[in-house]
């Protein structure tokens, strides 16, 4: 069976997330399925990003915490920051490619994982997705 | 003027290097003709900051009716490409 934990708290910069990515590219080389890699990273990555960016409008004195669990079949991610949250998932409504063309990575959340959901306000992003272990017992 | 040109990023096209991408295909498509062709060679990882500045470039090329094509992409990031419906914005070699 797989099981990883992995957390961190981060900077909210660009750079300190994409040190975290690499990481985690790193810890998630141990599952089988190539598929799960890239959608977990991935999944990261949006979530980091949003928390980085919008949650945290970029300034460097606010902290990231980062968390990433696989036990039993089921990885789960837990991104939180220190920023104002919001009221309303800001996709409803809006055409996918409108989305993406402004860098907006929720839409690419939603594909990705098999559970996401909003905790306090926005400031908090689930994320559960079953992964593959294989052929390992 | 430079035809049909080709670009090749090498790296991961994620949100701390699109900036830098951003420029170098907007002088890219300003000092050239005919269709762009984005080499994903040696790209593991697009995000959608990625995302964002290829379907930004292929608007781009659109408005004078050229258009952009993708090769060299891992099966992980075309699937991305399908899942997220771009196929219909980019031809995929």
């Amino acid at each position: 069976m797989i099981e990883l934990s992995f957390a961190a708290d981060i900077a909210a910069a660009v750079a300190e997330a994409e040190a975290l990515c690499a990481r985690v590219r790193s810890a998630l080389a141990a599952l089988p399925d190539s598929s799960d890699r890239f959608a977990l990273e991935l999944l990261c990555r949006e979530a980091l990003a949003n928390a980085v960016e919008h949650g945290s409008g970029l300034d460097g004195s606010k902290r990231v915490h980062f968390e990433l669990r696989i036990r039993g079949g089921l990885a789960a991610g837990r991104v939180s920051d220190e920023g104002r949250g919001f009221r309303r998932v800001p996709e409803s409504g809006r055409r996918a490619e409108a989305l993406l063309e402004h860098g907006n990575g929720i839409v690419i959340m939603k594909r990705y994982s098999d559970r996401l959901r909003f905790e306090d306000e926005g400031r908090t992003v689930v994320f559960e997705r079953r992964i593959d272990e294989g052929s390992q017992a | 003027m430079n035809e049909n040109p080709s670009y090749r990023p090498g790296r991961d096209i994620v949100v701390a290097t699109v900036d830098a991408m951003k420029a170098e295909l907007k002088e890219l498509i300003a000092s050239s003709t005919g269709n762009l062709t984005v080499d994903m060679s040696g790209v593991e990882m697009i995000d959608s900051k990625g995302l964002g500045l290829l379907i930004a470039a292929s608007n781009t090329l659109g408005a004078s009716a050229r258009k952009l094509r993708i090769v060299g992409a891992v099966p992980d990031i075309v699937e991305l490409f399908r899942v997220m419906r771009l196929d219909r914005h980019f031809e995929i070699d």
